[in-house]
Protein backbone atom coordinates (compact mmCIF):
# COMPACT_ATOMS: atom_id res chain seq x y z
CA UNK A 1 0.00 0.00 0.00
CA UNK A 2 1.13 3.37 -1.16
CA UNK A 3 2.56 5.58 2.49
CA UNK A 4 1.67 9.14 2.15
CA UNK A 5 2.74 11.74 4.44
CA UNK A 6 -0.02 14.67 4.63
CA UNK A 7 0.95 17.99 5.99
CA UNK A 8 -1.97 20.22 6.89
CA UNK A 9 -2.90 22.48 9.81
CA UNK A 10 -6.24 23.32 9.26
CA UNK A 11 -7.91 20.07 11.18
CA UNK A 12 -10.77 20.07 8.62
CA UNK A 13 -9.04 20.53 5.77
CA UNK A 14 -6.63 17.48 7.25
CA UNK A 15 -9.37 15.51 7.83
CA UNK A 16 -11.32 15.71 4.21
CA UNK A 17 -7.63 15.09 2.19
CA UNK A 18 -6.38 11.97 4.40
CA UNK A 19 -10.37 10.50 3.45
CA UNK A 20 -10.13 11.19 0.16
CA UNK A 21 -6.36 9.83 -0.56
CA UNK A 22 -7.88 6.74 1.64
CA UNK A 23 -10.36 6.07 -0.94
CA UNK A 24 -9.74 4.18 -4.27
CA UNK A 25 -8.58 4.34 -6.46
CA UNK A 26 -5.47 6.51 -4.47
CA UNK A 27 -5.92 4.11 -1.81
CA UNK A 28 -3.13 5.29 0.36
CA UNK A 29 -1.93 4.82 3.97
CA UNK A 30 -2.15 8.21 5.04
CA UNK A 31 -0.11 9.63 8.04
CA UNK A 32 -0.90 13.37 8.65
CA UNK A 33 0.79 15.88 10.42
CA UNK A 34 -0.55 19.02 11.75
CA UNK A 35 2.68 21.19 11.94
CA UNK A 36 6.14 21.42 10.36
CA UNK A 37 7.99 19.41 13.43
CA UNK A 38 5.38 16.79 13.24
CA UNK A 39 5.84 16.21 9.70
CA UNK A 40 9.70 16.30 10.07
CA UNK A 41 9.62 14.06 12.95
CA UNK A 42 7.38 11.53 11.13
CA UNK A 43 10.12 11.92 8.19
CA UNK A 44 12.82 11.03 10.60
CA UNK A 45 10.60 8.15 11.75
CA UNK A 46 9.39 6.45 8.27
CA UNK A 47 10.15 6.22 4.65
CA UNK A 48 6.61 7.30 2.72
CA UNK A 49 6.20 7.11 -1.00
CA UNK A 50 4.67 10.50 -1.74
CA UNK A 51 4.16 13.77 0.25
CA UNK A 52 1.18 16.26 0.70
CA UNK A 53 2.34 19.22 1.94
CA UNK A 54 -0.18 22.50 2.75
CA UNK A 55 2.22 25.69 1.52
CA UNK A 56 0.30 27.60 4.37
CA UNK A 57 1.64 26.15 7.56
CA UNK A 58 2.26 27.31 10.92
CA UNK A 59 5.65 28.17 10.40
CA UNK A 60 8.43 28.76 8.26
CA UNK A 61 8.00 25.27 6.32
CA UNK A 62 11.81 25.99 4.37
CA UNK A 63 13.14 22.95 6.74
CA UNK A 64 10.52 20.25 5.51
CA UNK A 65 10.62 21.48 1.96
CA UNK A 66 14.68 20.62 1.78
CA UNK A 67 13.96 17.54 3.77
CA UNK A 68 11.70 16.09 1.38
CA UNK A 69 13.48 17.20 -1.52
CA UNK A 70 16.26 15.81 0.20
CA UNK A 71 15.21 12.21 0.60
CA UNK A 72 13.56 12.42 -3.17
CA UNK A 73 9.75 12.13 -1.72
CA UNK A 74 7.67 12.79 -4.71
CA UNK A 75 5.30 15.78 -3.81
CA UNK A 76 2.16 17.27 -4.02
CA UNK A 77 2.28 20.96 -2.78
CA UNK A 78 -1.22 22.34 -1.43
CA UNK A 79 -2.58 26.05 -1.30
CA UNK A 80 -5.80 27.96 -1.12
CA UNK A 81 -4.79 31.50 0.38
CA UNK A 82 -1.36 31.59 -1.49
CA UNK A 83 -1.99 30.03 -4.88
CA UNK A 84 -0.06 32.32 -6.42
CA UNK A 85 3.02 31.64 -5.48
CA UNK A 86 2.66 27.46 -6.07
CA UNK A 87 4.13 27.24 -9.23
CA UNK A 88 6.76 29.35 -8.10
CA UNK A 89 7.28 26.61 -4.81
CA UNK A 90 6.98 23.51 -7.28
CA UNK A 91 9.53 24.82 -9.98
CA UNK A 92 11.80 25.27 -6.78
CA UNK A 93 12.07 21.84 -5.88
CA UNK A 94 10.46 20.09 -9.04
CA UNK A 95 7.44 19.09 -7.59
CA UNK A 96 3.42 18.87 -8.74
CA UNK A 97 0.81 21.22 -6.95
CA UNK A 98 -2.54 22.04 -7.07
CA UNK A 99 -5.01 24.80 -5.96
CA UNK A 100 -7.29 24.25 -2.97
CA UNK A 101 -10.43 23.75 -3.19
CA UNK A 102 -9.49 20.82 -5.44
CA UNK A 103 -12.34 18.39 -6.15
CA UNK A 104 -11.30 14.75 -5.30
CA UNK A 105 -10.97 13.94 -8.96
CA UNK A 106 -8.25 16.20 -9.17
CA UNK A 107 -6.81 15.22 -6.07
CA UNK A 108 -6.73 11.44 -7.28
CA UNK A 109 -5.81 12.39 -10.78
CA UNK A 110 -2.78 14.26 -9.20
CA UNK A 111 -1.69 11.89 -6.58
CA UNK A 112 -2.07 8.68 -9.50
CA UNK A 113 0.40 10.91 -12.09
CA UNK A 114 2.86 11.66 -9.06
CA UNK A 115 3.08 8.09 -7.95
CA UNK A 116 3.23 6.25 -11.52
CA UNK A 117 6.07 8.27 -12.51
CA UNK A 118 8.79 7.66 -10.65
CA UNK A 119 11.12 9.87 -12.89
CA UNK A 120 11.65 13.38 -12.17
CA UNK A 121 8.06 14.77 -12.01
CA UNK A 122 8.99 17.40 -14.86
CA UNK A 123 8.48 14.34 -17.55
CA UNK A 124 5.32 14.28 -16.28
CA UNK A 125 2.85 15.49 -18.67
CA UNK A 126 0.69 18.37 -18.47
CA UNK A 127 -3.01 17.65 -16.97
CA UNK A 128 -6.49 17.96 -17.23
CA UNK A 129 -8.01 18.87 -14.32
CA UNK A 130 -11.00 21.42 -13.27
CA UNK A 131 -10.00 24.80 -13.92
CA UNK A 132 -11.06 25.83 -10.81
CA UNK A 133 -7.65 23.41 -9.38
CA UNK A 134 -5.70 23.04 -12.28
CA UNK A 135 -2.81 20.81 -11.18
CA UNK A 136 0.09 21.00 -12.19
CA UNK A 137 3.62 20.39 -12.43
CA UNK A 138 6.92 22.71 -12.58
CA UNK A 139 9.98 21.63 -14.64
CA UNK A 140 12.68 20.77 -12.08
CA UNK A 141 15.30 23.08 -12.28
CA UNK A 142 18.61 21.53 -13.16
CA UNK A 143 21.37 22.10 -10.37
CA UNK A 144 24.63 21.26 -11.03
CA UNK A 145 26.88 20.27 -7.88
CA UNK A 146 30.73 20.64 -7.94
CA UNK A 147 32.33 17.30 -6.66
CA UNK A 148 34.12 18.44 -3.43
CA UNK A 149 37.40 18.83 -2.95
CA UNK A 150 39.80 16.47 -0.93
CA UNK A 151 40.91 16.53 2.14
CA UNK A 152 43.83 15.92 1.08
CA UNK A 153 44.24 17.73 -2.00
CA UNK A 154 42.86 20.85 0.30
CA UNK A 155 46.14 20.25 2.56
CA UNK A 156 48.33 19.74 -0.21
CA UNK A 157 47.22 23.48 -2.10
CA UNK A 158 47.38 25.06 1.82
CA UNK A 159 51.68 23.65 1.84
CA UNK A 160 52.42 25.98 -0.52
CA UNK A 161 51.11 28.94 1.92
CA UNK A 162 52.54 27.24 4.96
CA UNK A 163 55.94 27.19 3.51
CA UNK A 164 56.00 30.57 2.64
CA UNK A 165 55.44 31.60 6.32
CA UNK A 166 57.39 29.05 7.88
CA UNK A 167 60.13 30.67 5.66
CA UNK A 168 59.38 33.87 6.71
CA UNK A 169 59.55 32.86 10.32
CA UNK A 170 62.82 31.21 10.19
CA UNK A 171 64.19 34.52 8.54
CA UNK A 172 63.04 36.56 11.08
CA UNK A 173 63.86 34.78 14.02
CA UNK A 174 67.65 34.84 12.48
CA UNK A 175 67.31 38.80 12.19
CA UNK A 176 68.05 37.90 8.38
CA UNK A 177 64.06 39.85 8.15
CA UNK A 178 62.18 42.27 10.22
CA UNK A 179 59.47 41.68 12.43
CA UNK A 180 56.99 44.22 10.42
CA UNK A 181 58.49 42.62 6.89
CA UNK A 182 57.91 39.15 8.17
CA UNK A 183 54.17 40.21 9.39
CA UNK A 184 53.54 41.56 5.95
CA UNK A 185 54.60 38.77 4.01
CA UNK A 186 52.58 36.26 6.40
CA UNK A 187 49.70 38.63 5.62
CA UNK A 188 50.53 38.19 1.91
CA UNK A 189 50.52 34.72 1.97
CA UNK A 190 47.70 34.19 4.10
CA UNK A 191 45.61 36.93 4.61
CA UNK A 192 45.22 37.39 1.12
CA UNK A 193 44.46 34.09 0.00
CA UNK A 194 43.95 31.41 2.48
CA UNK A 195 41.66 33.32 4.85
CA UNK A 196 39.38 34.92 2.86
CA UNK A 197 39.12 31.88 0.53
CA UNK A 198 38.95 29.76 3.17
CA UNK A 199 35.75 31.77 4.38
CA UNK A 200 33.95 31.97 0.96
CA UNK A 201 34.82 28.20 0.85
CA UNK A 202 33.51 27.39 4.25
CA UNK A 203 29.89 27.80 2.53
CA UNK A 204 30.18 25.17 1.06
CA UNK A 205 32.60 23.45 3.18
CA UNK A 206 31.90 24.60 7.45
CA UNK A 207 34.23 25.35 9.71
CA UNK A 208 37.73 25.49 7.97
CA UNK A 209 37.60 28.91 7.11
CA UNK A 210 37.34 29.59 10.57
CA UNK A 211 40.29 27.54 11.96
CA UNK A 212 42.74 29.00 9.37
CA UNK A 213 42.29 32.41 10.93
CA UNK A 214 43.27 30.45 13.81
CA UNK A 215 46.31 29.26 12.35
CA UNK A 216 46.86 32.86 11.22
CA UNK A 217 46.68 34.01 14.78
CA UNK A 218 49.12 31.25 15.35
CA UNK A 219 52.15 31.67 12.99
CA UNK A 220 52.14 35.55 13.54
CA UNK A 221 52.31 35.27 16.84
CA UNK A 222 55.20 33.08 15.98
CA UNK A 223 56.79 35.38 13.77
CA UNK A 224 56.22 38.39 16.17
CA UNK A 225 58.45 37.18 19.26
CA UNK A 226 60.65 35.63 16.84
CA UNK A 227 61.64 38.80 14.90
CA UNK A 228 62.55 40.86 18.11
CA UNK A 229 66.13 40.33 18.71
CA UNK A 230 66.94 42.81 21.92
CA UNK A 231 66.34 39.93 24.61
CA UNK A 232 67.08 37.01 23.57
CA UNK A 233 66.36 34.83 26.70
CA UNK A 234 63.04 36.34 26.79
CA UNK A 235 61.85 36.53 23.25
CA UNK A 236 63.29 32.40 23.29
CA UNK A 237 60.72 31.79 26.17
CA UNK A 238 57.81 33.42 24.12
CA UNK A 239 58.82 31.70 20.77
CA UNK A 240 58.20 29.13 22.98
CA UNK A 241 54.66 29.83 23.89
CA UNK A 242 53.84 31.28 20.39
CA UNK A 243 55.24 28.26 19.14
CA UNK A 244 53.08 26.14 21.05
CA UNK A 245 49.70 28.38 20.26
CA UNK A 246 50.32 27.74 16.57
CA UNK A 247 50.69 24.66 16.74
CA UNK A 248 47.56 24.19 18.91
CA UNK A 249 45.52 26.47 15.80
CA UNK A 250 47.18 24.19 13.35
CA UNK A 251 45.94 20.92 15.88
CA UNK A 252 42.24 22.37 15.64
CA UNK A 253 42.14 22.93 12.54
CA UNK A 254 43.90 19.23 11.55
CA UNK A 255 40.51 18.44 13.92
CA UNK A 256 37.87 20.29 12.44
CA UNK A 257 38.70 19.45 8.90
CA UNK A 258 38.81 15.71 9.65
CA UNK A 259 35.64 15.95 11.43
CA UNK A 260 33.85 18.04 9.03
CA UNK A 261 35.18 15.67 5.94
CA UNK A 262 34.70 12.35 7.33
CA UNK A 263 31.26 11.45 8.84
CA UNK A 264 32.94 8.57 11.23
CA UNK A 265 35.46 11.28 12.55
CA UNK A 266 32.27 13.30 13.49
CA UNK A 267 30.36 11.01 15.13
CA UNK A 268 32.98 9.61 17.05
CA UNK A 269 33.63 13.01 17.96
CA UNK A 270 30.14 12.92 18.74
CA UNK A 271 30.46 9.70 20.80
CA UNK A 272 32.63 11.26 23.43
CA UNK A 273 29.43 13.16 24.72
CA UNK A 274 27.22 10.35 24.22
CA UNK A 275 28.17 6.99 22.84
CA UNK A 276 25.57 4.99 20.88
CA UNK A 277 23.76 2.56 22.07
CA UNK A 278 21.29 1.41 19.66
CA UNK A 279 17.78 2.72 21.40
CA UNK A 280 14.88 3.80 19.25
CA UNK A 281 14.75 7.27 18.07
CA UNK A 282 12.57 9.35 19.45
CA UNK A 283 11.97 7.21 22.56
CA UNK A 284 12.62 8.81 26.30
CA UNK A 285 13.57 7.26 29.21
CA UNK A 286 14.07 8.07 33.00
CA UNK A 287 18.07 7.59 33.89
CA UNK A 288 19.61 8.77 36.61
CA UNK A 289 16.26 10.50 37.79
CA UNK A 290 16.49 12.40 35.17
CA UNK A 291 14.37 12.26 31.74
CA UNK A 292 16.64 11.78 28.58
CA UNK A 293 15.70 10.99 24.67
CA UNK A 294 16.88 8.93 22.17
CA UNK A 295 17.95 10.54 18.86
CA UNK A 296 18.09 9.25 15.22
CA UNK A 297 21.44 7.66 15.07
CA UNK A 298 20.90 6.16 18.44
CA UNK A 299 22.21 8.09 21.37
CA UNK A 300 20.83 9.31 24.62
CA UNK A 301 20.41 13.17 25.37
CA UNK A 302 19.50 14.77 28.57
CA UNK A 303 16.29 17.01 28.33
CA UNK A 304 17.26 18.83 31.64
CA UNK A 305 19.64 21.97 30.78
CA UNK A 306 23.28 21.56 32.37
CA UNK A 307 24.18 23.11 35.53
CA UNK A 308 26.63 25.52 35.33
CA UNK A 309 28.79 23.64 37.80
CA UNK A 310 29.19 20.54 35.88
CA UNK A 311 26.60 18.71 37.83
CA UNK A 312 23.80 17.42 35.78
CA UNK A 313 20.35 18.28 36.64
CA UNK A 314 18.10 15.85 38.10
CA UNK A 315 14.37 15.93 39.35
CA UNK A 316 13.50 17.32 42.28
CA UNK A 317 11.53 14.54 43.14
CA UNK A 318 10.64 12.01 40.74
CA UNK A 319 11.41 10.89 36.58
CA UNK A 320 8.53 8.75 35.40
CA UNK A 321 7.23 8.00 31.40
CA UNK A 322 4.01 8.93 30.90
CA UNK A 323 1.64 6.62 28.82
CA UNK A 324 2.54 8.88 25.76
CA UNK A 325 6.27 7.59 25.99
CA UNK A 326 7.11 11.02 27.00
CA UNK A 327 9.44 11.22 30.12
CA UNK A 328 9.41 14.22 32.91
CA UNK A 329 9.80 15.25 36.29
CA UNK A 330 7.15 14.34 38.21
CA UNK A 331 5.69 14.50 41.79
CA UNK A 332 5.79 11.05 43.63
CA UNK A 333 3.16 12.70 46.31
CA UNK A 334 -0.21 10.86 46.48
CA UNK A 335 -3.20 13.29 46.53
CA UNK A 336 -6.18 11.77 48.39
CA UNK A 337 -9.27 12.79 47.10
CA UNK B 1 2.93 36.83 40.64
CA UNK B 2 4.16 40.06 40.55
CA UNK B 3 6.46 40.91 37.71
CA UNK B 4 10.55 42.19 38.79
CA UNK B 5 11.61 45.12 37.64
CA UNK B 6 14.06 45.57 35.17
CA UNK B 7 16.79 46.85 37.90
CA UNK B 8 15.77 43.57 39.98
CA UNK B 9 15.95 41.41 36.82
CA UNK B 10 19.23 42.36 35.76
CA UNK B 11 20.58 42.63 39.47
CA UNK B 12 19.70 38.95 39.48
CA UNK B 13 21.10 37.77 36.27
CA UNK B 14 24.43 39.54 37.45
CA UNK B 15 24.19 37.66 40.60
CA UNK B 16 23.45 34.24 38.56
CA UNK B 17 26.53 34.73 36.84
CA UNK B 18 28.38 35.44 39.82
CA UNK B 19 27.70 32.63 41.11
CA UNK B 20 28.32 30.34 38.15
CA UNK B 21 31.54 32.76 37.57
CA UNK B 22 30.89 33.41 34.36
CA UNK B 23 31.42 36.91 33.38
CA UNK B 24 28.23 39.46 32.22
CA UNK B 25 28.83 41.41 28.79
CA UNK B 26 25.83 44.04 28.62
CA UNK B 27 24.48 45.35 25.68
CA UNK B 28 26.92 48.45 25.70
CA UNK B 29 30.00 46.72 26.29
CA UNK B 30 32.50 47.83 24.08
CA UNK B 31 32.97 44.66 23.05
CA UNK B 32 29.91 43.58 21.93
CA UNK B 33 30.07 44.87 18.25
CA UNK B 34 33.49 42.62 17.57
CA UNK B 35 30.93 39.66 19.11
CA UNK B 36 28.12 40.39 16.66
CA UNK B 37 30.27 40.61 14.28
CA UNK B 38 31.84 37.04 14.90
CA UNK B 39 28.26 35.31 15.55
CA UNK B 40 26.94 36.51 12.61
CA UNK B 41 30.66 35.31 10.45
CA UNK B 42 29.98 31.77 12.33
CA UNK B 43 26.40 31.31 11.22
CA UNK B 44 26.72 32.86 7.73
CA UNK B 45 29.54 29.97 7.51
CA UNK B 46 27.19 27.34 9.57
CA UNK B 47 24.69 27.36 7.14
CA UNK B 48 22.21 29.47 9.88
CA UNK B 49 19.81 31.94 9.05
CA UNK B 50 20.59 35.07 11.35
CA UNK B 51 21.86 38.34 9.76
CA UNK B 52 23.96 40.71 11.30
CA UNK B 53 20.98 42.80 12.29
CA UNK B 54 19.20 39.73 13.78
CA UNK B 55 22.49 39.20 15.76
CA UNK B 56 23.08 42.74 17.05
CA UNK B 57 19.61 43.06 18.20
CA UNK B 58 18.47 39.82 19.45
CA UNK B 59 21.25 37.68 19.81
CA UNK B 60 22.47 36.59 23.36
CA UNK B 61 25.55 34.54 23.22
CA UNK B 62 28.24 32.23 25.63
CA UNK B 63 31.50 32.08 24.31
CA UNK B 64 33.97 29.64 25.52
CA UNK B 65 37.54 30.13 26.01
CA UNK B 66 38.03 33.22 26.47
CA UNK B 67 40.45 33.89 28.68
CA UNK B 68 42.38 31.24 26.17
CA UNK B 69 41.53 33.35 22.77
CA UNK B 70 43.28 36.30 24.97
CA UNK B 71 46.43 34.66 25.57
CA UNK B 72 46.92 33.95 21.78
CA UNK B 73 45.57 37.54 20.58
CA UNK B 74 48.37 38.97 22.92
CA UNK B 75 50.86 37.62 20.26
CA UNK B 76 49.42 39.65 17.50
CA UNK B 77 51.92 42.28 16.45
CA UNK B 78 51.12 45.74 18.06
CA UNK B 79 47.61 45.55 18.22
CA UNK B 80 47.12 42.31 19.24
CA UNK B 81 48.75 43.42 23.42
CA UNK B 82 46.34 45.93 22.96
CA UNK B 83 43.36 44.40 22.60
CA UNK B 84 44.33 41.75 25.14
CA UNK B 85 44.58 44.24 27.82
CA UNK B 86 41.21 46.12 26.92
CA UNK B 87 39.55 42.36 27.30
CA UNK B 88 41.33 41.46 30.18
CA UNK B 89 39.80 44.84 31.80
CA UNK B 90 36.45 43.87 30.44
CA UNK B 91 36.40 40.66 32.13
CA UNK B 92 37.07 38.10 29.67
CA UNK B 93 40.38 36.82 31.61
CA UNK B 94 37.08 34.13 33.41
CA UNK B 95 36.77 30.90 31.26
CA UNK B 96 33.48 31.87 30.16
CA UNK B 97 31.44 34.89 29.14
CA UNK B 98 28.00 35.75 28.74
CA UNK B 99 26.47 38.56 26.07
CA UNK B 100 23.22 39.53 26.34
CA UNK B 101 21.29 41.59 23.30
CA UNK B 102 19.96 44.92 23.42
CA UNK B 103 16.38 43.52 23.33
CA UNK B 104 16.96 40.98 26.04
CA UNK B 105 18.41 43.63 28.41
CA UNK B 106 14.83 45.65 28.31
CA UNK B 107 13.24 42.70 29.29
CA UNK B 108 13.18 41.67 32.94
CA UNK B 109 11.71 38.14 32.04
CA UNK B 110 13.21 37.47 29.02
CA UNK B 111 16.60 38.25 30.77
CA UNK B 112 16.31 36.25 33.11
CA UNK B 113 14.81 33.44 30.67
CA UNK B 114 17.70 33.82 28.75
CA UNK B 115 20.67 33.91 31.34
CA UNK B 116 19.01 30.44 32.52
CA UNK B 117 19.53 29.50 28.97
CA UNK B 118 23.05 30.46 28.67
CA UNK B 119 24.44 29.32 31.97
CA UNK B 120 22.75 25.99 30.79
CA UNK B 121 25.35 26.45 27.63
CA UNK B 122 28.35 27.06 30.25
CA UNK B 123 27.34 23.89 32.23
CA UNK B 124 27.51 21.73 29.16
CA UNK B 125 30.89 23.55 27.88
CA UNK B 126 32.09 22.66 31.53
CA UNK B 127 31.41 18.83 31.07
CA UNK B 128 32.20 18.41 27.91
CA UNK B 129 35.37 20.95 27.15
CA UNK B 130 36.85 21.21 23.72
CA UNK B 131 35.08 17.83 22.01
CA UNK B 132 31.64 19.25 23.34
CA UNK B 133 32.42 22.70 21.47
CA UNK B 134 33.95 21.11 17.87
CA UNK B 135 30.52 18.66 18.51
CA UNK B 136 28.67 21.38 17.92
CA UNK B 137 30.23 22.96 15.41
CA UNK B 138 30.28 20.33 13.06
CA UNK B 139 27.27 18.09 14.18
CA UNK B 140 23.27 19.18 13.87
CA UNK B 141 22.64 16.23 16.51
CA UNK B 142 24.84 17.73 18.68
CA UNK B 143 23.44 21.35 18.32
CA UNK B 144 19.93 20.25 18.94
CA UNK B 145 21.10 17.93 21.72
CA UNK B 146 23.28 20.70 23.64
CA UNK B 147 20.53 24.11 22.26
CA UNK B 148 16.89 22.39 23.11
CA UNK B 149 17.74 21.88 27.15
CA UNK B 150 18.91 25.42 27.33
CA UNK B 151 15.83 26.34 25.47
CA UNK B 152 14.03 24.57 28.20
CA UNK B 153 15.51 26.48 30.91
CA UNK B 154 14.57 29.51 29.20
CA UNK B 155 10.61 27.81 28.87
CA UNK B 156 10.73 26.84 32.41
CA UNK B 157 11.17 30.82 33.54
CA UNK B 158 8.65 31.77 30.96
CA UNK B 159 6.31 29.71 32.15
CA UNK B 160 6.73 29.63 35.71
CA UNK B 161 6.90 33.86 36.24
CA UNK B 162 6.07 34.84 32.90
CA UNK B 163 2.70 33.24 32.82
CA UNK B 164 3.15 31.94 29.51
CA UNK B 165 1.60 28.70 28.86
CA UNK B 166 3.44 25.72 28.03
CA UNK B 167 2.31 25.44 24.63
CA UNK B 168 3.09 29.14 23.70
CA UNK B 169 6.78 28.54 25.21
CA UNK B 170 7.53 25.21 23.66
CA UNK B 171 6.17 26.93 19.81
CA UNK B 172 9.16 29.91 20.97
CA UNK B 173 11.65 27.56 21.44
CA UNK B 174 10.67 25.60 18.61
CA UNK B 175 10.63 28.87 16.42
CA UNK B 176 13.69 29.94 17.77
CA UNK B 177 15.19 26.52 17.23
CA UNK B 178 14.78 26.91 13.31
CA UNK B 179 17.74 29.45 13.04
CA UNK B 180 20.46 26.71 14.16
CA UNK B 181 20.75 25.08 10.52
CA UNK B 182 19.32 21.77 12.27
CA UNK B 183 18.73 19.09 9.70
CA UNK B 184 15.18 16.60 10.29
CA UNK B 185 16.45 14.01 12.69
CA UNK B 186 18.34 16.78 15.09
CA UNK B 187 14.77 18.72 14.52
CA UNK B 188 13.11 15.57 15.90
CA UNK B 189 15.20 15.34 18.70
CA UNK B 190 15.22 18.82 20.00
CA UNK B 191 11.35 18.37 19.87
CA UNK B 192 11.30 15.58 22.05
CA UNK B 193 13.52 17.02 24.29
CA UNK B 194 11.50 20.23 24.33
CA UNK B 195 8.00 18.20 25.36
CA UNK B 196 9.69 15.91 27.72
CA UNK B 197 10.63 20.20 29.30
CA UNK B 198 6.61 20.66 28.70
CA UNK B 199 5.44 17.22 30.40
CA UNK B 200 7.41 18.61 33.43
CA UNK B 201 6.57 22.09 33.64
CA UNK B 202 2.80 20.57 32.71
CA UNK B 203 3.01 18.23 35.70
CA UNK B 204 3.91 21.73 38.31
CA UNK B 205 7.78 20.28 38.52
CA UNK B 206 10.51 22.37 38.26
CA UNK B 207 13.48 21.71 35.39
CA UNK B 208 16.24 20.45 38.22
CA UNK B 209 16.13 23.88 39.96
CA UNK B 210 16.65 26.40 36.88
CA UNK B 211 13.19 28.53 38.63
CA UNK B 212 14.13 28.04 42.57
CA UNK B 213 17.58 29.48 41.37
CA UNK B 214 16.18 32.60 39.53
CA UNK B 215 13.49 33.11 42.56
CA UNK B 216 16.06 33.26 45.10
CA UNK B 217 18.31 35.56 42.82
CA UNK B 218 15.52 37.84 42.88
CA UNK B 219 14.11 37.61 46.45
CA UNK B 220 18.09 38.63 47.38
CA UNK B 221 17.20 41.76 45.10
CA UNK B 222 14.32 42.45 47.19
CA UNK B 223 11.57 40.63 45.12
CA UNK B 224 8.64 39.22 46.23
CA UNK B 225 6.14 36.67 44.47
Amino acid sequence: MTRVLLVEDDLDACAALAATLAEAPTSARVTTAGTVLDALGELARSDYDAAVVDLALDGPAETLHEALAFRGVPTLVLSGTRADELPEHARRHGWSYLAKPASAEALHDAMDRLLDDHAPPGDIAPMSTPPTSPAVTAPRQRVTVAAPVPVAVQLVDKLGELGAVVAFCILAYHGKLSGEWAVAGSLAALGVQSIPRGILAARTSGPPGAALGLIGLGLLGALNVGSHDADRARVRGETVAAATSGLLAIFALAIVLLVQACGPAREALVDTQSPRVDCRAGSHRCYANAPEVCSATGRWWPSMPAAPGRTARVCADVCEVRDDGIAHCASSAVVVP
Amino acid sequence: MRTPTIEQARAAAQRLCDLAGVTLLRPDSLLRPLIVEGVALASKIGGGSWSRADVAERVSVTLPAAGSALSILRNIPTVGPILATLGETAGLGKDVVVSISPQTWASPIDLLATIQHELGHVGSIRRGRLPWCLAILVSPEARAAGEAPCYAASMAVLVRLGGWSTQAAYERAMHALSGYALDAPALALASGILRSARATLDAGEDLGGVVQEVVTALEAEGWHR
